[in-house]
């Protein structure tokens, strides 16, 4: 694992040996490799949020003749508000929904919806078996897919859905498993 | 005297300005109660993985707060 060099790629969607530190993180633990969905697969919300801007847009012509100059600035205001309300819920949903993997362990943090917290994780010595999925048009262009983490008796499973580079993040979970 | 004339009659006002006025300071204070949990929850996200980047993040979510404080403001005092 010496060989893996710091890097931060796509959009901090796989960094390698980050500078970060997690709520549980052991004093002697290192980070090894942080993932996120890979950029390409929230293209939906940021194209969600463009339409969003042209329905304004659009609105104003079609009720500038029926409200008032306030209303239609505090309309306005309050539309790009949703909007930005929109833009910045989506992006701490990608931001802080992490699967990490660290010297000791393999860690799943999901924030459903931004407000229901859940932390996976489970020892590398307890992993049994890492299985990388890739399938479609777009994960097959640009690269990503999900790992599935096999744990060994009571201890959960845990996935990385949609990160980039799955081979390699398998490649790297098996290097690091005793 | 219809219902319309009777409203504009009592409060001084359109009814449709009326409406709007009651829409805008419902919504805003939707949006400022959003805003309050979005912040509460940035905080403990930030504290769940911390990196460089937090304190911009929190900046942006008490923005946030600040865009929800101007919309009822403007709700209330300008419309």
């Amino acid at each position: 694992m010496h060989s893996l060099k710091p890097s931060h790629n796509l959009l901090h969607s796989f960094c390698i040996k980050p500078s970060y530190r997690f709520e549980t993180q052991h004093t002697n633990e290192q980070l090894i490799l942080v993932l996120r969905a890979h950029p390409i697969t929230q293209l939906p919300w940021v194209i969600n949020s463009l339409i969003l801007i042209v329905v304004l847009i659009f609105l104003n012509f079609l009720f500038f003749n029926f409200l008032s100059g306030t209303q239609t600035l505090f309309a306005n205001f309050f539309g790009l508000a949703i909007i930005f309300a929109y833009i910045w819920f989506n992006f701490l949903s990608w931001f802080f929904n992490v699967g990490i993997i660290t010297n000791e362990r393999i860690i799943d943090i999901d924030f459903h919806a931004v407000i229901y917290k859940e932390v996976t994780e489970t020892q590398l010595s307890k992993v049994e078996d890492v299985t990388a999925k890739s399938g479609g048009f777009f994960a097959s262009v640009f690269n990503f897919g999900n790992v599935f983490v096999q744990t060994a008796g009571t201890e959960v499973n845990i996935e990385f859905v949609n990160i980039p580079k799955p081979a390699e993040v398998t490649k790297i979970i098996n290097n690091l498993v005793p | 005297m219809d219902f319309n004339q009777f409203i504009n009659s009592f409060l001084g006002q359109n009814i449709f300005t009326l409406f709007f006025k009651v829409f805008s300071v419902v919504f805003s204070l939707l949006y400022l109660i959003y805003a309050l949990v979005i912040y509460k929850q940035t905080q403990v996200m930030i504290r769940t993985l911390e990196s460089q980047e937090n304190s911009l993040i929190l900046l942006i979510s008490l923005i946030q707060i600040i865009i929800g404080i101007a919309l009822l403001f403007v709700s209330l005092i300008i419309i």
